[in-house]
């Protein structure tokens, strides 16, 4: 139940900044009912304190959580690929595809040479072929 | 609707071009649906950036088809290794693997696809003969009713899916957040903009479909791989015995009421919003091994069992298209991803589609229905091929799966910033699953916010400010009725895991 509570005070308090603070600076609010840009945006708001505090009070069986382990890889993973996402305009497509995949086998510990290969180099040269030859959708 | 304009739309997906694509999206699907671990949404979500450059109609049949092809292809890993490949596919795994077991896994795998392509055809009839009358009928409604339509919708997807209502709620709540970035239709001024011009017209759907529903499965499925994972299951062997290998039209007809009860449980279901194939699928096994004399007898590889399963799950896929045609409510996440498809060529789904895109509408049917024919054919000669593909190293699928989801986005979301858009849902999605979130009420309140917002800006200056006008809306106050009785039906009921109406592979 602890999980879901935590669920609950976290989208109520969300809810409640955004009313509180990110509504007023960073949407126009004409302060009426109507063709009002806030309006949307607070109704969300309003459901998120509202929802959230009712999942607070009426938690049911709490989800299974990730181990520490996964968790860390999964940053890992997120880490790799943002990095890949900036570095795809510096060093173009292929290396950058290169990089992230080799980083992923070696995350994934696939240490079969022919479906390491398969993955590190076939893989994204085929899907530049497909997409910047074939479709002529040019890829940095 | 003029027969011209229906038999000129039917013709329409008769072209070569749209030929290639239908068989193209019927084989992707069903390989996609044969790798135990992928499914048809990450296929469509992955394949909405490979359709920017077709045209509208070429595009959608190429999706549609992906999807046909999916719930295919995710019977082959359920026949022959006991894991479905598609959540949908999780019932044939009760009678198909059993079969699979005493030799006869290619008997089990055309019995799978025939009732399969039964239970889609019949559904694309349904779906063909009711929804013009429909959306005849939604087209007299105003913005009044429309903003209580989809509040009726957003109860019922809220309380079929998921744990908990509330947290349904929640989700749907954080979508209509996220949609809100970019210029409000109102006033046309920015929100949540925080003075980044790219995020002016609002948050790329492909990237936060792609995200939320390929990369943050990829990267969950990355983040558990473990040192020495078990290596791929191997498949059962085949009997030299024609009889193991071929279904005689007799032994499909024996089974003829099963799969006609399934295809109309498969059918309402689907044409729910919010219910799924895997729902229909394990609803009409269960309703077809109580009815039968021998219940004994199912679990042991009986071919009824194959069909109760197959013939419902497939009847889903036409039948979901029902809501999202007739009123423009995806009823579920490959409807929604549907109508990004539609969005992206410039078309607005809903009932006026009917009268604007007439052509277009009876072109879909046309490919719909050249697309079980492709089913049938790819399946036919392709199912022993597919069998191979079961294993296939997920060490291999998942990185090729996310490089193709960075390639795509790059491509049609706007570049880095798309990336960083997908990467962030991807997140989102993760933390979503990890929580029980919902993840189809968000992309489901994702994709309909505008439509809402526009509706609730509407019903506003129509009041005027006397609320209790909506005393003169007997349609919206049905409507509101019936959201009350469904929050009073669905909510307090789901408190608990393990619901009949969710089976544990329905998420996400």
């Amino acid at each position: 139940m602890l999980v879901n509570r935590i669920v609950g005070i976290v989208s109520a308090g969300f809810g409640a900044f955004l009313l509180l603070f990110a509504i007023p600076a960073y949407v126009t609010n004409s302060g009426t009912l109507f063709l009002n840009p806030a309006l949307f945006p607070i109704i969300a708001a309003w459901m998120l304190v509202g929802l959230g505090l009712l999942q607070a009070v009426m938690a049911g069986l709490d989800p299974a959580l990730p181990s520490r382990t996964e968790v860390m890889r999964f940053v890992l993973i997120v880490a790799l690929t943002v990095a890949a996402a900036l570095g795809l305009e510096r060093f173009g497509y292929l290396a950058t595809s290169f990089a992230l995949m080799t980083a992923v086998i070696y995350m994934i510990h696939e240490r079969r040479l022919l479906w390491a290969v398969i993955t590190i180099a076939m893989v994204p040269t085929g899907i530049w072929l497909f997409f910047d030859v074939l479709l002529e959708r040019p890829l940095p | 609707m003029d027969m011209t304009t229906i038999l000129a739309g039917l013709s329409d997906a008769f072209t070569f071009y749209n030929l290639l694509f239908i068989i193209l999206g019927v084989t992707i699907g069903q390989i996609v649906g044969a790798i135990p671990g992928l499914n048809i949404l990450m296929a469509l979500a992955i394949a909405i950036p490979l359709t920017y450059s077709l045209d509208t109609l070429t595009a959608l049949a190429f999706l549609i088809s992906v999807n046909k092809g999916g719930t295919v292809g995710g019977a082959v890993p359920a026949i022959l290794i006991n894991t479905p490949g598609t959540p949908e596919s999780a019932a044939t795994t009760f009678d198909g693997y059993p079969m699979a077991q005493k030799g006869q896994p290619m008997k089990a795998m055309k019995y799978s696809l025939y009732y399969s392509v039964f239970g889609d055809v019949s559904s694309d009839i349904v779906l063909i003969t009711v929804s013009a009358p429909l959306a005849m009928v939604a087209l007299k409604m105003g913005p009044v009713e429309i903003l209580t339509l989809m509040i009726l919708a957003f109860t019922v997807i809220t309380g079929l899916v998921g744990d908990s209502m509330i947290k349904g709620l929640i989700a749907a709540a954080l979508g209509f957040l996220v949609a809100s970035i970019g210029i409000d239709p109102a006033m046309g001024t920015p929100r949540f903009t925080f003075g980044n011009l790219s995020l002016y017209d609002g948050i790329p759907l492909t990237a936060m479909a792609v995200g939320m529903l390929a990369v943050a499965e990829i990267f969950q499925k990355i983040a558990l791989q473990v040192k020495g994972a078990p290596a791929a299951a191997t498949t059962p062997s085949r009997s030299d015995n024609p009889h193991d290998r071929n279904v005689t039209l007799s032994e499909l007809l024996a089974n003829k009421y099963v799969a006609i009860r399934a295809f109309f449980i498969g059918t309402i279901i689907g044409a729910i919003p919010g219910l799924g194939s895997a729902t229909a699928g394990f609803l009409s096994y269960s309703i077809t091994k109580q009815s039968a004399r021998d219940p004994e007898a199912f679990g042991t590889g009986d071919p009824r069992g194959i069909a109760a399963s197959e013939a419902a799950n497939s009847a889903v896929v036409g039948a979901n298209l029902i809501p999202l045609l007739t009123l423009g409510i995806p009823g579920n996440i490959a409807a929604a991803l549907l109508v990004s498809a539609f969005m992206i060529h410039g078309v607005q789904p809903g009932p006026l589609l009917f009268e604007t895109q007439g052509r277009l509408i009876y072109g879909i049917f046309g490919a719909m229905l050249i697309a079980n024919l492709g089913n049938l054919l790819v399946g036919h000669f392709g199912l022993r091929f597919w069998a191979r593909v079961v294993s296939a190293p997920s060490t291999v699928i998942y990185p090729a799966s996310l490089i193709l989801c960075i390639t795509g986005v790059y491509i049609s979301a706007g570049g880095v910033t798309g990336l960083i858009v997908m990467i962030g849902a991807a997140i989102m999605g993760y933390f979503m699953r990890i929580f029980d979130l919902s993840i189809i009420a968000f992309i489901v309140a994702f994709v309909l916010a505008r439509q809402l917002e526009s509706a609730l800006l509407k019903t506003m200056l129509i009041f005027d400010g006397h609320f209790s006008d909506i005393l003169g809306h007997p349609i919206a106050m049905f409507l509101l009725v019936m959201s009350a009785i469904s929050i009073v039906m669905l909510g307090p009921k789901r408190g608990k895991k393990g619901g009949m109406n969710t089976p544990p592979t329905e998420k996400p």
